[in-house]
């Protein structure tokens, strides 16, 4: 039978466990790359992504006996990271009331206009939503919560979750066109 | 709602799980938030041993204060109030206090002043105004002082009270001192061999008598060695990581807490040569192992750090000999080779750690100070 998680992960968790903290150590390092870049995407800049982080590993470990390991140790982990964010944004999240369904139909240019765009660009980019539609597009298109689970971890309704969701990526839009077109400018300077 | 729509596709495949180079302070921080109480109580420890060493030093200063003024002085005084312009002693007369049995007993031939009212101030001051010899030509000269002089005269001779050979025992024996240590190390896994580290810090003495003196103190030390993985320990097996690493480097700055007993071999006009012996206790403020793991091989972890986790209370033993020389009454120096011994497994890798050295300090003779 395929094992969920790494061999060498089971046997951090089991330190842990323990609560040995060279375990602790090596599984924080060994997970450390791939909680980050949740924790970044949910943050307004990289000191808040270090606290968002640090916050999340000390429930991982205190409720680290909580963890099935019939399941992969990325998801719980994921999990336990974006409620950490969403408590650490709880007080600024001020969710777009609309009803109205119809707008939603408008987006859709194609994103290969944008090209392939740089991690570091696409991040600032999300990083400067509204901690609301940050929060919502992360859960819903990076991390694939669909938007009864969104509404009930944020507390809102479904079509809060939908409207906030279409604003968000319509301000990403906004954000990508003004990228397209500072490059297209600064080919123009360089021909001059 | 349109699955997969073009604008979540970018961000997602952009954002999602990057590859992020590992920051030692975001596991310092986690550490510090793991372990916030340990943090509080080290300083809480260290407070307490500085307020009663301090607490100690202040109450001998006080109490040899108080030893410079006769023994019997406060019963003098209170028996006898003289003002400055009382009638003293004439030239030859004799003149016997008598609350004072010490003076009679070498009264017959001597005059001695009358008790002098000292205001509490006045009492304090350990310094003579005017030092009366037993010079009976002087004597003459004593009571005039007396009348005009503002503040306690102490008459040499009242020293006499006590036997002489007490005397010499008290007030040039027994006293506290302070010394400002700096001491590079050796430190390692053997005695006489290991990376050079660093030690800082304070000891007061207390000399007991001629020959003893007991010390304590505090020093902050900067401790890198370096040990085979061999020897390297920690509680809980080491088999469940990946790689086995072929050597630690470690750096740790630890708290010395020692406890000393000094016996001096030999004394030589201003030089003395002495050993020391007693036991000291670290600390671990804060340690940095960094695993060296064979080459081409990959393993982790690759740094580990920890704060404020071990303690080894009278874990280490001390073992020294001591050159000291007298530079003024109350200045010294000494030059010191030292190895510290591990009498338990040092740090998270229980590793048997000896420090060899050389501790060159400054010494400052509170007694002598005062006067």
């Amino acid at each position: 039978m395929p094992t969920v998680n790494e061999e060498v992960v089971q046997k951090y968790i089991a330190g842990c466990r323990k609560h040995d903290q060279e375990s602790q150590y090596a599984l924080f390092r060994h997970f450390h790359s791939y909680a980050m870049g949740i924790c970044r995407r949910y943050a307004r800049n990289s000191d808040e992504a270090s606290d968002i982080l640090s916050e999340s590993f000390l429930k991982i470990f205190s409720h680290i006996d909580r963890f099935d390991e019939s399941k992969p140790f990325t998801s719980w982990m994921g999990k336990i990271i974006t409620n950490t964010a969403i408590d650490y944004h709880r007080a600024s999240l001020k969710f777009v009331q609309q009803d109205d369904v119809t707008e939603y139909e408008n987006l859709g240019s194609e994103a290969s206009v944008y090209g392939k765009l740089a991690y570091d660009e696409l991040l600032v980019m999300i990083q400067s939503l509204s901690p609301a539609y940050q929060t919502v597009f992360n859960l819903y298109a990076i991390d694939g919560y669909n938007h009864n689970e969104i509404a009930t971890m944020l507390g809102i309704t479904v079509s809060t979750s939908k409207s906030n969701l279409h604003k968000a990526r319509k301000r990403l839009q906004e954000l990508l066109d003004q990228r397209v077109r500072e490059a297209a400018d600064n080919v123009e300077d360089n021909k001059d | 709602m349109e699955d997969k729509h073009p604008i979540d596709k970018l961000f997602k495949d952009g954002l999602h799980d990057p590859d992020i180079p590992f920051n030692p302070k975001d596991w310092e921080m986690l550490s510090k938030k793991m372990h916030p109480r340990k943090k509080r109580r080290i300083p809480m420890f260290v407070w307490v041993t500085s307020g009663v060493a301090a607490a100690l030093v202040l109450a001998a200063i006080l109490l040899l204060t108080d030893r410079q003024i006769p023994a019997d002085a406060p019963q003098t005084h209170t028996a006898h109030t003289a003002k400055p312009d009382t009638p003293t002693a004439k030239p030859g007369e004799q003149r016997v206090i008598d609350t004072t049995s010490a003076t009679s007993a070498y009264a017959p031939n001597r005059t001695v002043l009358p008790a002098i009212t000292l205001s509490s101030a006045q009492s304090l001051k350990p310094t003579p105004a005017y030092t009366v010899t037993p010079d009976p030509i002087d004597r003459d000269q004593i009571p005039a002082v007396a009348r005009t002089a503002p503040r306690a005269v102490i008459p040499d001779d009242t020293a006499a009270h006590l036997p002489s050979a007490e005397l010499s025992k008290k007030s040039p024996q027994k006293g506290w001192s302070m010394s400002v240590i700096a001491a590079p190390d050796l430190s390692g896994t053997r005695p006489l061999n290991g990376k050079l580290s660093g030690n800082l810090g304070l000891m007061a003495t207390y000399r007991v008598n001629h020959w003893l003196s007991i010390s304590g103190g505090a020093l902050y030390a900067k401790k890198l060695y370096r040990a085979d993985f061999a020897d390297y320990r920690p509680n809980i097996r080491w088999g469940d990581r990946k790689g086995t690493p072929d050597f630690i480097e470690a750096d740790c700055g630890v708290l010395d807490i020692p406890i000393l007993a000094n016996a001096t071999l030999k004394q030589q006009g201003q030089a003395s040569f002495f050993v020391s012996t007693g036991i000291s206790s670290y600390l671990m403020l804060r340690e940095t192992y960094d695993y060296i793991y064979p080459p081409h091989e990959y393993g982790y972890p690759k740094q580990f750090t920890l704060h404020n986790r071990n303690r080894h209370l009278l874990g280490i033993g001390n073992l020294s000999v001591g050159y000291r020389r007298q530079l003024t009454s109350s200045l010294s120096i000494t030059v010191q080779p030292f190895v510290k011994v591990p009498l338990t497994g040092i740090g998270n890798g229980n590793i048997k750690l000896y420090s060899t050295g050389l501790s060159l300090s400054a010494d400052v003779d509170l007694t002598r100070r005062n006067r």
